[in-house]
């Protein structure tokens, strides 16, 4: 009965283990083959393009067509617009939308309608995308301002695709009822375009094949309004996921860290207590390998039941995380039972149970009967034990309370921080222009302006691998140091390479390599590396002078604005296509854009702190019951001696929380004070893995100290708690037992 | 003129009873008991006549089931558990056949963790310890050491000064030398005797005569209630006509 009784805290930590085991593992395993089996169930385009309608001619499609690796392409008219949508999670959000007719077949990119209602004419169908993160529900209306006109569409379904990127590519969907298209078209006749699916021959590298297409319509004077292949367009649909997943790995590591020494301790803690029964057993004749299987079994059996156990509940959790993960990558993802991870979670624990189970039941062995009956040796090596299950477990606690601390600081208090280390350069606006000489000065001049940067993106390529170039006036003016060791170039011959080459390719600081375009290839010297998320460090930068011995009619083509403080970057930059309307392509607004994001990042990030918090106490308590639950019978006898010589219930329970006080106090405090060194690194590991090798993250002492005494003051507020059951025990009940 | 005896402990109608296994058993059944300031009260009787169980609600170790447990005239049967526990450490001080020193403490620790409850000052604690630790024969040296490195006679001795160190109305002890051999109980009842010529009430439970025989009153428990008393001089030594009138009461007791 006694024996059941110990098993119990025991089964529901390791329970809880398998449970975030198992959810981790089938996450890692599910979440980028999910994306690829609805990549596959719509479809999907190896590459698609928005081209105007009208570049899009017979010979353009020919050559598409007679391309040797294409084997299919589909041409789907659409609208392409810069709208405003009204009430986007409270407020006005501009973004390049094609509006596209909902019936117009399509067999590439095809459209998976989730929710529907009664059709109606001038209704819209959003992309899940849309409607998740601006709070969209089907039955309600969204409203878009293009133009001078505003168009208020009722919602009449919501859809699954896979041919555009997130927010961060700035060009989203949307589908219209044939009468809603029809009236939308009247009024932007001029914008009309072709947004061209293509369909590679199997296994060919789709960035290559846009390279070259890139090319031929630089030979054709189209302009590529937008192109995307399909690995560029999984990498950042799936950035943030991967991100979450990797912060939950880390977290799963933890957990799982602390449950088996948690576990560990139980087992040790058990034995010393059973140690007279073992001895008993030997005296009566039991072999060694008799007494070490039935003291690993109930551990194994317990084991092996709370592990299921911890496994069926991962599934009911699963779809939940499943679907708040899928949401950041745009699609539904469909959480199916893995074998893989339920056997590498059983195999994992319960191998560990039975190590851990078999090392502290060994030294029965050399233990003679007299001596385990008596058992007063094990008191000493038990006391070690807990102090170093507290010391070590509050200790990684207090990483894990440090990280929600510093998460809260650098993505609620202090947002640039996060955002620095994650995003490109952001300005208040991007112009995509004629002539960038002849605008630039002239939008200088205004007040408005702070300053104004030629800053473009080009691709250029190393070896045979297409990537981005910066291409930058002045690297040294850019908000974002991108660049996170050497400099920036500032000759025509010099280059910074992303953080890709810098790993991978093994170019170092000082070589000279080689960049190619169209057939023209020059050298230049590495002064530099820098760091893209959104293109996970494959990318390069050069300068203007640098960009021009590659292409000598090089002209930039974007121009980043930065705003003084309070200006509204809307209206400013509908202020310039007016006054600009020849020599203004395209504009864009990046200050909102990076309002929206910060907003999704602090949504989540907060879910995520919250979610780091309630598991660090629930393990605290955890921890805390074990230990105090084993001094309480061990010490039994000690208590009751207390009691009978005059102590009260209050100084009891204020001494045994108190006892734990100490080894807490050095824990959390060291460990607290050695986030100043670990946190850089656990931040410089969580951003590396989604290509980010500077951070900008923040650790200050004052707030590593201010999250471990909150933590401190609530495990002494636990411990007071978990010692209340003293009060219920009479001084003579435990001396008599 | 005799001058009357004070009553420091005194029980009226006490029942105590205990649940096994569903059956209500009763230990001690409806009984008067007054105990009387100086006095070294032995209680007697056979096994499970209910010698501790009376001890203990007597000093409110234990609650009663039923009736009134009087200390210096004061009802302390309702007392909650924190005012029992200040109750005790001013009034109360315990010898147990087992010690239950506290391990991980010296002896001069074991008798300063309970002297600190009622005396701030450490001087004048560790001067208290030392006097009483002279009085028991414990040297400084022993009184560094642990209760796993000493004797069980030198343990309970320290048992003692922890019993002492409040000045407490009255010392229980439930067989204090129970556990030891012949030699240190004698030691330990010495420390006893003494103790209780100064003035120190003292009710203690035993089986051995050789221990009653140091007490001037002797209670016989049976069947949950007093069945008999036998009154002596106080002890001042080994006494020819003492042993004889407590054999003589001890077999009309049935002993």
């Amino acid at each position: 009965m006694k024996k059941q009784k110990g098993m119990l805290p025991f089964g529901i930590i390791l329970g809880m283990a398998a449970m975030i085991l198992n959810l981790a593992l089938v996450l890692v395993f599910q979440v980028s083959s999910g994306y690829d089996k609805k990549f596959q169930e719509l479809n999907g385009a190896n590459i698609n393009l928005i081209l105007p309608k009208e570049q899009v001619t017979e010979k353009i499609r020919e050559k598409l067509e007679q391309h040797k690796e294409i084997v299919q392409a589909e041409y789907v008219e659409g609208i392409l617009t810069q709208a405003t949508v009204k009430e986007f999670r409270g407020s006005d959000f501009t973004m390049n939308t094609v509006f596209y007719h909902m019936n117009e077949t399509r067999s590439m990119n095809q459209l998976e309608v989730l929710q529907e209602r009664e059709k109606a004419a001038q209704s819209i169908y959003l992309p899940l995308y849309v409607a998740e993160f601006g709070e969209y529900q089907t039955g309600e209306s969204i409203t878009y301002e293009i133009g001078n006109a505003s168009y208020k569409y009722p919602i009449v379904g919501v859809v699954q695709e896979m041919q555009f990127g997130n927010f961060s590519t700035n060009m989203m969907g949307a589908y219209l009822s044939k009468e809603a298209y029809e009236k939308l078209l009247e009024a932007n006749a001029g914008n009309r375009v072709y947004s061209i699916a293509l369909k590679l021959k199997e296994n060919q590298d789709s960035k290559q094949v846009q390279s070259e297409l890139f090319k031929m319509f630089r030979e054709e004077n189209v302009s590529v309004l937008y192109g995307v292949c399909d690995s560029e367009n999984k990498q950042g649909r799936t950035m943030v996921c991967n991100l979450l997943i990797a912060i939950f790995m880390g977290f799963v590591a933890i957990v799982v860290f602390v449950t088996l020494f948690l576990a560990k301790f139980r087992i040790q803690n058990c034995i010393s207590q059973e140690m007279a029964d073992m001895g008993v057993r030997k005296a009566l004749g039991y072999t060694s390998n008799m007494i070490i299987t039935s003291i690993i079994m109930p551990y194994m059996v317990v084991g092996a039941i709370a592990s299921v156990n911890g496994i069926l509940l991962s599934y009911l959790l699963l779809p939940t995380i499943a679907h708040l993960l899928g949401l950041q990558a745009g699609f539904f993802l469909h959480i199916t039972f893995s074998l893989s991870a339920l056997g590498i979670t059983l195999a994992v624990l319960l191998g560990l149970v039975f190590v851990f189970t078999y090392f502290a039941a060994r030294k029965i062995r050399k233990l003679q009967p007299i001596y385990a009956i008596r058992g007063n040796a094990e008191c000493k090596k038990a006391a070690l034990w807990q102090n170093l299950l507290l010391f070590f477990s509050l200790g990684i606690l207090t990483v894990l309370v440090s990280f929600a601390g510093t998460l809260f600081y650098n993505v609620m208090v202090k947002p640039d921080n996060f955002m620095k280390a994650l995003s490109d350069e952001t300005a208040s606006v991007v112009l995509r222009v004629k002539d960038a000489d002849k605008i630039k000065e002239a939008l200088e001049r205004q007040k408005e302006t702070v300053k104004v940067l030629k800053l473009s993106t080009e691709k250029v390529k190393i070896k045979s691998e297409e990537i981005n170039a910066l291409v930058c006036e002045d690297f040294q003016q850019l908000d974002n140091d991108i660049c996170y060791q050497g400099r920036y170039p500032e000759k025509e011959d010099e280059i910074a390479l992303g953080s890709a080459f810098a790993q991978e390719d093994g170019y170092q600081l000082g070589d000279v390599m080689e960049l190619h375009l169209d057939g023209i290839t020059q050298k230049y010297k590495i002064v530099g590396y820098i760091q893209s998320v959104n293109q996970k460090g494959e990318l390069c930068a050069v300068t203007i002078e640098g960009m021009k011995r590659l292409y000598e009619d090089y002209q930039a083509a974007n121009l980043y604005v930065y705003l003084q403080k309070g200006t509204d970057a809307g209206r400013w930059m509908e202020k310039q296509e007016k006054t600009y309307p020849e020599e203004i392509f395209n504009s864009f607004n990046q200050e909102e854009l990076s309002e929206k994001t910060k907003e999704m990042y602090s949504s989540l990030i907060q879910e995520a702190i919250l979610c780091i918090l309630v598991v660090t106490i629930l393990i605290s308590l955890l921890i805390l019951y074990v230990i105090i639950k084993s001094i309480l019978v061990s010490r039994r006898e000690e208590f009751g001696i207390y009691k009978a010589l005059g102590y009260t219930n209050g100084q009891l329970i204020g001494k045994l929380a108190g006892e734990l006080l100490p080894v807490s106090v050095v824990a959390i405090g060291l460990f607290s004070l050695a986030g100043t060194i670990y946190m850089r690194v656990i931040y410089q590991f969580i951003f590396s893995m989604a290509g980010a090798m500077k951070n900008f993250c923040q650790a200050p002492i004052v707030l590593l100290l201010g999250s471990g005494t909150g933590f401190l003051a609530v495990t002494y507020l636990i411990s007071l708690w978990l010692a209340l059951p003293l009060k219920k025990i009479s001084a003579y009940q435990l001396i008599k037992e | 003129m005799k001058q009357k005896k004070q009553v420091v402990v005194a029980a009226k109608n006490l029942k105590k009873s205990f649940s096994t296994g569903g059956n209500e058993q009763t230990i001690i059944n409806g009984l008067d008991l007054k105990v009387y300031r100086g006095d070294f009260t032995v209680i007697m009787g056979s096994s499970g006549a209910g010698k501790s169980t009376l001890m203990y609600a007597l000093s409110g170790m234990d609650r009663p089931n039923g009736g009134q447990v009087l200390f210096c005239g004061e009802d302390i049967t309702n007392y909650k558990d924190d005012k029992l526990a200040v109750f005790r450490r001013k009034h109360c001080g315990f010898v147990f056949q087992q010690i239950y020193l506290l391990e991980r403490m010296t002896l001069l620790e074991n008798a300063i963790a309970a002297g600190k409850l009622t005396e701030h000052n450490k001087q004048k604690l560790k001067e208290k310890a030392s006097k009483l630790f002279a009085k028991v024969n414990i040297s400084e040296v022993l009184q560094k050491k642990y209760s796993s490195q000493i004797s069980g006679g030198e343990a309970q001795r320290a048992g003692i000064v922890r019993a002492l160190m409040n000045e407490p109305a009255v010392v229980f002890a439930d067989e204090p030398t129970g556990a030891l051999n012949s030699n240190n109980s004698q030691a330990v009842l010495d420390v006893f005797s003494e103790v209780n010529r100064e003035g120190q009430s003292i009710i203690m439970v035993t089986h051995d005569k050789k221990t009653a025989l140091r007490a001037n009153r002797i209670i016989y428990l049976k069947d949950g209630i007093i069945f008999g008393e036998c009154c002596l001089d106080t002890y001042k030594g080994a006494d020819k006509e003492r042993e004889h009138k407590l054999n003589t009461f001890l077999e009309e007791m049935g002993w």
